[in-house]
């Protein structure tokens, strides 16, 4: 079984384009954690447990930091983890931020999302 | 060059002052000539008061001014050698060169050396007419002499004290006009200690400004950083404070001297001294009071010009401050909107996969109909906050770039705030100007105008015309019942700009909103949007040559 860590404030948004995705294309398969900061994310030793990242870059008020800061935590700690990250963002400005940022190889998927956006993209890493 | 001027105009007037000098003297010589019964002939007079006048022009020439000043005694000795130099009327004449002491040796001015002069000149004169001089008349003749020797002295140590603070008035110009934009208060408080301390040979601590209101005194400013001070001003205000009065103050716990108090207006100035045991004499302190007190007002001028540019920039930095705030919250709407429309989207998506001709299992099928049908609630009840979200979004009054201070404006007064905008953007480059008057009463035609946005409309038409004008830049004013005015430019005049403009002329004038939003010409949008708050009708025109923005202003 295949697990999914998806990093969001407002889940419940995207929740079955998740669920969708889950039941059409991987027969309900894939277990779903979710996780709604920064703080939540920690340890990041726990992040070897999953298969895919699926991470927002904004991440709401009570985040301690945002996605990007999570990136540099989990650059810092192990740079592999990049192969299984997707990120997920409501503006284009986050892709050239990215890219600015030298994770050009980090794929990214701008909302809204459906199931099938989602399954294109993510098959690929999984 | 405020120096060159300076000091050209000092020569001016120093030339001046010498001329109306000498004047003086051939007049009263004139004066004793014809007062004295005496022999000396006319044309004698005459040539002696030519050859005066030659010899100071030569001089005045040659720049010699000592010269001048035993020329001018020589004149006097010739014109009262045969007269009796102990007649008030008479022995005057010598007094005379007292009264040009500031000039009559330039740069080095000395009332001694006039005194020295005049007593050998009443000394050659007695010798010359052959009188006795009795002790006592000696000793009177020095006397007045000595008088006025003394009344020049302090009358050079005001002019020197005078050019001093104006000396100073420039340094403290130069300061402010060198770096406007944050205070220069502190670095002229440290100019003048540093003049202060080289002049009266003391130290001073340093300066300190307290602005007192009917509720507290604040320290508004320093010659440097005072975090803690104790000062008890409740007793200070209640004393008598005369400036020379001495008072105790503790600046970081240690005790300081202040020498001198001045308080001018709501201000107080305080000077400490550095060394409290060592003692200021009254001369310093009285120097240092008349010197500050000048400089202080003209100080308090400068605070009080600098606090009206803070409260007016604070002002705009919270006009700033609430337009970002409604700027994030678009900007945090746009990210709610987006999320919220993930289910309205993914229910969409379920539906056309669901109808399209692909084979899914029904047990794949049946849940995915049941995770549809909870994506349908989802999706109606992210609608229903789109919509509120966006009508909150549109709301005009939480809109701070919308007009709502409008104002009965005269034409004329639009007109003079174009022109300074104008003059403004384009303060480098040449632009023209052509008016069309109906008639005077046309100026005076009111319009409804929020100056706010009206300016923001004019900021993004003018940069419109700078990005694009090649050469001509024209701003055409029409003062009829409306008020017309036309922005024009040229441009680049290849078929593809070409087109490009007649796309924006066509998109700007169409009546329909998603055809100027498909356009993606937001700086148009906007100009036309905050136009039609002023009741002002925009139209774009292209000509041949030139690019036209037209705004008609309708009566209030």
């Amino acid at each position: 079984m295949k697990r999914i860590l998806v990093i969001e404030d407002e889940y419940y948004d995207i929740e079955n384009s998740f669920n969708m995705m889950n039941v059409r294309y991987y027969h309900d398969t894939l277990a779903i954690d979710i996780k709604k900061t920064y703080q939540d994310v920690l340890p990041l030793d726990d992040l070897n447990d999953y298969d895919l990242i699926v991470l927002d870059i904004s991440l709401g008020n009570k985040s301690n930091k945002d996605g990007f800061a999570l990136l540099e935590d989990i650059k810092n700690y192990d740079v592999d983890l990049f192969f299984k990250i997707l990120i997920i963002s409501g503006s284009d400005y986050v892709r050239s931020k990215l890219d600015t940022l030298g994770y050009e190889g980090i794929p990214s998927l701008l909302k809204p999302l459906d199931y099938i956006l989602l399954h294109n993209k993510i098959k690929n890493i999984l | 060059m405020n120096k060159y001027l300076f000091s050209s105009g000092n020569i001016l007037l120093g030339l001046k002052y010498s001329i109306i000098y000498r004047f003086i003297i051939i007049v009263y010589s004139i004066g004793l000539f014809f007062i004295n019964d005496s022999n000396f002939i006319l044309q004698n007079f005459l040539l002696q008061i030519v050859i005066y006048i030659l010899i100071y022009i030569y001089l005045l020439y040659r720049e010699k001014h000592f010269l001048r000043s035993v020329v001018d005694y020589t004149y006097i000795i010739f014109s009262l050698c045969n007269y009796d130099i102990f007649l008030y009327y008479n022995f005057v004449f010598l007094l005379l060169p007292f009264i040009n002491i500031p000039n009559h040796t330039g740069l080095n001015r000395s009332p001694v050396i006039v005194f020295i002069l005049s007593l050998f000149s009443f000394l050659i004169l007695v010798f010359l007419q052959k009188q006795n001089i009795e002790i006592h008349i000696f000793l009177s003749v020095l006397f007045v002499f000595g008088f006025f020797l003394i009344i020049s002295r302090f009358d050079i140590i005001k002019q020197e004290n005078l050019e001093y603070i104006f000396k100073i008035y420039q340094e403290i110009d130069n300061s402010i006009i060198n770096q406007p934009s944050r205070t220069q208060v502190p670095k002229v408080y440290r100019m003048l200690i540093s003049e202060l301390e080289k002049k009266l040979n003391i130290k001073i601590d340093r300066i300190l400004c307290f602005q007192s209101s009917q509720q507290n005194i604040e320290l508004i400013n320093a010659s440097k950083f005072t975090l803690k001070y104790d000062f008890d001003f409740d007793s200070f205000l209640k004393t008598d404070r005369r400036a020379f009065k001495e008072f105790n103050i503790k600046i970081d716990s240690i005790e300081k001297n202040v020498i001198l108090n001045i308080e001018i207006d709501e201000y107080i100035f305080l000077i400490l001294h550095t060394n409290k045991s060592e003692k200021i004499s009254l001369y310093d302190k009285a120097f240092l009071y008349s010197f500050l007190q000048e400089v202080f007002l003209k100080l308090s001028v400068i605070i009080k010009f600098e606090f009206g540019l803070y409260e007016e920039r604070y002002s705009k930095l919270k006009n700033i401050n609430n337009q970002q705030h409604y700027v994030l919250e678009t900007m945090q709407s746009t990210h709610y909107l987006t999320n919220k429309l993930s289910s309205i989207k993914n229910y969409l998506t379920f539906q056309v996969d669901m109808h399209s001709k692909k084979r899914i299992p029904e047990n794949i099928k049946k849940k995915m109909i049941e995770l549809g049908d909870n994506e349908l609630i989802q999706a109606s009840r992210a609608m229903k906050d789109i919509s509120k979200k966006t009508n909150a979004l549109l709301d005009k009054k939480e809109n701070p770039f919308i007009a709502t201070n409008h104002e009965n404006l005269k034409a004329k007064r639009i007109y003079m705030m174009v022109l300074k905008m104008l003059s403004h953007e384009f303060k480098n480059s040449e632009f023209k100007i052509q008016t069309t008057l109906s008639s005077n009463t046309a100026l005076e035609r009111d319009f409804n105008i929020d100056i706010g946005t009206m300016e923001l409309i004019l900021v993004d038409i003018l940069a419109n015309m700078k990005k694009y004008a090649k050469i001509e830049k024209i701003v055409s004013f029409e003062f009829s019942t409306e008020l017309i005015i036309t922005f024009m430019n040229d441009f680049d005049c290849n078929e593809s700009s070409y087109r490009h403009l007649e796309s924006i002329v066509k998109s700007h004038n169409d009546d329909d909103r998603r055809e100027i939003n498909r356009s993606h010409n937001f700086g148009l949008l906007h100009i036309k949007e905050q136009a039609k708050q002023n009741s002002i009708c925009t139209s774009l025109i292209l000509d041949e040559n030139l690019f036209k923005i037209k705004l008609i202003f309708e009566k209030a």
